[in-house]
């Protein structure tokens, strides 16, 4: 089971580095933590932040779905932070590091301080509307390829997880992580548990030195704490499984355990899903609609134009094309109605609706592509946006 | 089989030669319309430097400056044909001020003249008066600029308005006014780039250089970096400064570097939803050339 475990380990991190580092994609796009902060924004003011997608949104669902039926797997299998800390641990064993036993009330205590963090991050960067921890997120270090945002304080965090992971089995998983306090309350009531059948069971207790999450197994008959990541551990560890000592499942089979196979399948079936569902439905992550004045009413029959737009990278670049096309000087473009982007690296798609009676495409491409007057700066900028198949100068003309 | 290679060495010759010729040829002739077209930009022949910056992206097409010369100049001309029919007093003040920020970036000061002329008549605020004041300061016409200065109310007078009042007392040799002055103006802490850059002249010109140094070192620490060169060239022309670039001190100030981190600004008319606002360094002190603070929207010069 160690062994399955840690090929999905690998296989999940394999893919988190290749489309980092080898596709040179937006891997931040796929955090299920990204769809916690920017669900606010994206609800009050219909935009994602940053660089954020709907993907995110996605696959937050799909985590927090598994956790209702599979407790905190993602933890335990997919999250690259977990994999790269579990596996120092290991290795820090094999040079003959011996983990610190963090006495369990201490444990307890240091735990509470991932819901502490969790209010913090939200309560700032609802306020902000922007990824202002990202700057002490080890993970965004990794997922950014040491990004813009990336500050000394990135790496003494990073630093931090690396070190204490070779003397603590995850403790930034156990104690800090804010993704594992929004998962909590959903694994409390997952569906599947591990349950220990006490006349089997010799109480050696082997189950809770192999757990990584110091859960006391040999001290309870089903496992409900939270934070249990059904990495089976527990299970690879007792002397007695194969008398049904320890088994996982739902609580009524009792007695019987389910393989491992069936966590696997559900777990890649729902991610796939996600995966798919952003490709399949793909919501757009900047929607801004003109203000419509007292007594004006929507066109009859808008017209929309797709544009595929070089530069739109995050929603700071979205907001400028959205004042490209809502300014209300010279340039305002009358027949505006509506914006739709997808934000990212390389080319965005844009929809944009307009009202066919009172502008024109040529107008909306104009808009998007003329060099305009920065009023903080007070000089005039060239437009960072280009559309394909589109030269805003037409020098052949 | 010799003669083969030569012919092969003279093909490969030409075919490798030819195009780069052709793209020096090319370069060289851009660069000539370049010229030409900012020829054309400082008689304010908006019409002939586009006609020239387009020639001159057209025969050098790897060339972006001159295609964001051309794309400007074009969005300028529309802009300054638009302002003669708006009506919108407000659409007018925001087109007129995009266009005075091509005039001042371009140094095209007496079209600029003509355009705080009549942005003064019609809005008679003293912002509209120390735009105009300043222009005619760039165009060296003191008298005007210090009646117009001296008639604003001392009550109406901002900082702004009493430094530029300063500048021309002291171009015109009247000392003791101009250290008069010195009382309304604000310790240099307190003061952003604009009103920075208005300091250092004002104390050149009464010949106190170390403040001129002190306050223009402050200046360009708080000016964005992708301004900083634009500014210290602008300050190396400055007449008013003429004192300070003689003084050893100049040189010391030339390599200040900036500390304030660039502008992620959209350009945007309002702060309210801007992604940015929390950590917005333009919001507290940015800076363009000096003389084109005036109409920023985040008012961060206003006293």
């Amino acid at each position: 089971m160690k062994t399955t475990r840690r090929v999905i380990q690998f296989g999940f991190l394999a893919l988190t580095l290749v489309g980092v580092f080898v596709v040179r994609g937006n891997a931040e796009r796929w955090c299920p933590f990204g769809g916690v902060e920017a669900i606010y924004g994206y609800i009050s003011e219909g935009n994602m932040l940053c660089s954020l997608g709907v993907s995110n949104f996605y696959i937050l669902g799909a985590i927090l779905l598994l956790t209702l039926l599979l407790r905190r797997v993602f933890c335990g299998y997919m999250c690259p932070i977990g994999t790269i800390s579990e596996w120092l641990q290991s290795g820090a064993r094999r040079v003959g590091i011996r983990p610190i036993k963090v006495p369990y009330g201490l444990d307890r205590g240091l735990a509470l301080l991932k819901y502490a963090v969790l209010v913090i991050v939200l309560f700032i960067t609802y306020r902000a509307s922007e990824l202002l921890f990202r700057g002490f997120d080890p993970c965004y270090a990794l997922l950014s390829r040491h990004g813009e945002d990336i500050t000394v304080w990135t790496y003494v965090v990073t630093g931090a997880v690396v070190v204490g992971s070779l003397f603590v089995v995850m403790p930034f998983c156990r104690w800090l992580c804010p993704l594992a306090a929004v998962l909590n309350p959903f694994s409390r009531f997952g569906l599947t548990r591990i349950t220990r059948d006490e006349n089997a069971c010799t109480d050696c207790g082997e189950c809770s030195t192999a757990c990584p999450m110091a859960i006391p197994v040999d001290k309870v008959k089903t496992v409900t704490a939270a934070r249990c990541m059904s990495c089976m551990d527990c299970l690879d560890a007792c002397p007695t499984r194969g008398e049904g000592a320890i088994a996982w499942g739902p609580p009524k089979t009792l007695g019987r355990s389910w393989p491992q196979a069936v966590l696997v399948v559900v777990m890649l079936l729902l991610v796939s899903a996600a995966v798919g569902a952003s490709y399949a439905f793909p919501l757009p992550s900047f929607v801004k609609m003109r203000d419509m004045q007292p007594g004006e009413s929507a066109p009859p029959a808008p017209a929309v134009v797709e544009l595929e737009i070089e530069n739109l990278t995050c929603r700071g670049k979205a907001t400028l094309l959205w004042y490209f096309l809502d300014r209300d000087d010279e340039f305002a473009i009358k027949g505006y109605l509506k914006i739709e982007a997808w934000p990212g690296p390389g080319q965005a798609k844009t929809r944009i609706s307009y009202d066919p009676t009172l502008t024109e495409e040529t107008a909306i491409k104009e808009a998007v592509t003329e060099p305009y007057f920065d009023l903080v700066e007070q000089f005039w900028r060239p437009s960072p946006f280009r559309i394909e198949g589109y030269d805003p100068l037409d020098l052949d003309d | 089989m010799r003669l083969r290679m030569v012919l092969v060495c003279l093909v490969v010759g030409c075919l490798t030669t030819v195009p780069g010729r052709a793209q020096a040829d090319s370069s060289e002739e851009a660069a000539k319309l370049g010229v030409e077209g900012r020829a054309c930009l400082a008689k304010a022949d908006l019409e002939g430097a586009k006609k020239a910056f387009k020639a001159a992206a057209k025969a050098d097409r790897e060339n972006e400056e001159y295609r964001q010369l051309y794309a400007v100049v074009r969005r300028v001309i529309k802009i300054r044909e638009a302002l003669a029919d708006e009506k919108d007093a407000e659409k007018w003040a925001k087109t007129a001020g995009a266009l005075r920020g091509f005039y001042y970036e371009h140094e095209i000061y007496r079209e600029a003249l003509a355009l705080d002329r009549q942005a003064h008549a019609k809005q008679k605020t003293t912002e509209s008066a120390v735009m105009l004041a300043e222009t005619q300061l760039e165009l060296g016409m003191n008298a005007e600029a210090a009646n117009l200065l001296g008639g604003i109310d001392d009550e109406a007078m901002t900082t702004e308005a009493w430094l530029l009042l300063g500048v021309v007392q002291a171009r015109r040799g009247e000392m003791d006014a101009a250290r008069n002055v010195m009382k309304h103006i604000p310790k240099p802490d307190e003061a952003g780039p604009g009103v920075l850059f208005e300091m250092a002249r004002l104390h050149s010109l009464m010949g106190d250089q170390d403040k001129a140094a002190v306050a223009l070192t402050k200046c360009f620490k708080s000016t964005p970096p992708s301004r900083l060169d634009a500014f210290k060239a602008y300050a190396k022309e400055c007449k008013d400064l003429h004192g300070l670039i003689a003084h050893a001190s100049f040189a010391k100030t030339m390599e200040t570097k900036s500390k304030v981190k660039e502008s992620k600004c959209s350009g945007g008319t309002s702060c309210g939803k801007c992604p940015s606002k929390g950590g917005c360094a333009s919001k507290k002190k940015t800076g363009a050339k000096p003389a084109d603070k005036k109409t920023c929207g985040h008012e961060k010069d206003k006293d």
